[in-house]
């Protein structure tokens, strides 16, 4: 494998996470990034070299995310709560489940575009002016966006929080 | 010190959040977020959710690829055969005894790249041929091992791969600008074709063990041992051209 291949590979995981994120879905998230590593090939030669390539793939990515959903109806992003899809990283604890289970949920309840910008920055920690660019928005858009999303994740796990402390008396 | 000189504004606190200011002003947000219960709580949440994301799908960057994703995540190959069979063609077609790749740059510098696809043009290139797939033919097999022995410098004999079904119809010498190979044709009694490419020059170090590539339909079992390396391609499942090329290697292995 030369440098290049090297490059884009090193990519993968942060792609494969970020649309696993954005998607709820495994399938659907590794076929996205399958798509997009064959997108990013065939135009490679459109890529300065030097510049910075995590962008440019995560700006593919989501181009294709973006273009699948147009042509599918609108219909919610449906994230069952099976086993598979609580990926539990934390201390086990008795509160920690649920947490990540209500994460996932609420993720779900955002709009498309909620989603991309709040994930981009706060998981994928890109910086605003790169999330604007892998989003082709301007950079007040991308704000409005990540605002808009954050604040209504915010008001859904304080409130399954609420609820939590309801079951709990 | 008095109030900051700019107030601060909705985006500043989610660039504190995410830890984008620069360090004055991240300071100047700090402590305006010691009078501000409310902004102090937005920073605290939007904190706590960058936890809980990380917390949630960081499992995933550890998860092994998928085969899928690993094919897609390599250079394809495909596109540097189609322009050197074509070109192969046309200098073909002119009738030209010996071939040249052109154009087909910008593949990786890994000779097993550049052998898969020699290898693979080669087959492309010459098993469609009705009249003239070899240029020596199995009859003359004595002569045509002995000449392509000494252009390679390195000695070559025809594997038998009749267990298999597949005879050999004969072969030819390829001129590349990579270096000469010996190209030999086989034929089975359906008429599927398999061929045995073999370089003899080609750098150290890049021994490899059995590989598998496959592209628009023809598959390539190769291996390189030492400055030898050898391609066995055809239009065969994956299966077959392993049992041919098990019997290739045995015959060129001490």
């Amino acid at each position: 494998m030369n440098e290049t291949d090297r490059l884009i590979v090193t990519e993968i995981p942060r792609l494969r996470r970020y649309a696993r994120a954005l998607t709820g879905d495994r399938t659907a998230a590794d076929d996205l990034v399958q798509d997009c590593l064959e997108r990013a090939w065939s135009r490679f030669h459109l890529w300065r070299r030097g510049s910075n390539l995590r962008a440019w793939l995560f700006t593919i990515l989501h181009n294709i995310h973006a273009n699948d959903a147009r042509r599918r109806t609108r219909r919610p992003v449906v994230v069952p709560l099976t086993e598979a899809s609580v990926v539990a990283v934390v201390p086990p604890s008795q509160d920690s489940g649920i947490e990540i289970a209500n994460l996932e949920a609420a993720l779900s309840q955002l709009s498309d575009d909620q989603r991309a910008a709040v994930l981009l920055v706060g998981l994928e920690q890109l910086s605003y002016r790169e999330a604007a660019a892998a989003l082709g928005i301007p950079a007040g858009t991308l704000m409005s966006r990540l605002h808009r999303g954050r604040e209504r994740l915010r008001a859904l796990m304080s409130g399954a929080a609420d609820e939590t402390l309801k079951r709990v008396k | 010190m008095t109030d900051t000189q700019r107030p601060i504004t909705s985006e500043e606190i989610h660039a504190f959040a995410d830890g984008d200011l620069d360090p004055e002003r991240r300071a100047e947000v700090a402590a305006h977020l010691d009078t501000d219960p409310e902004a102090a709580a937005r920073v605290a949440a939007y904190q706590a959710q960058n936890v809980a994301l990380h917390g949630a799908f960081d499992s995933v960057l550890d998860e092994p690829l998928t085969s899928a994703i690993e094919r897609a995540a390599r250079r394809p190959r495909q596109r540097y055969w189609l322009p050197a069979a074509a070109a192969a063609l046309a200098v073909l077609a002119g009738g030209v005894g010996g071939w040249f790749l052109h154009g087909a740059t910008g593949v990786g510098q890994n000779a097993d790249a550049g052998l898969v696809r020699q290898a693979s043009v080669a087959y492309a290139v010459y098993a469609p041929e009705v009249r003239h797939p070899v240029e020596v033919p199995a009859e003359q097999e004595k002569h045509l091992v002995a000449w392509l022995s000494k252009r390679l410098g390195a000695p070559l004999s025809a594997p038998r791969l009749d267990e298999l079904g597949f005879k050999l119809i004969g072969g030819r010498l390829l001129t590349a600008a990579e270096g000469p190979a010996a190209l030999l044709m086989y034929e089975d009694d359906r008429g599927r074709r398999l061929a045995m490419y073999a370089r003899a020059d080609l750098d150290g170090n890049r021994d490899t063990a059995f590989q598998f590539e496959r592209g628009e339909g023809i598959g390539v079992f190769y291996w390189i041992d030492g400055p030898r390396g050898f391609a066995i391609s055809g239009e065969l499942d994956r299966a077959e051209l392993m049992a041919a090329a098990r019997i290739v290697y045995a015959e060129f292995s001490p």
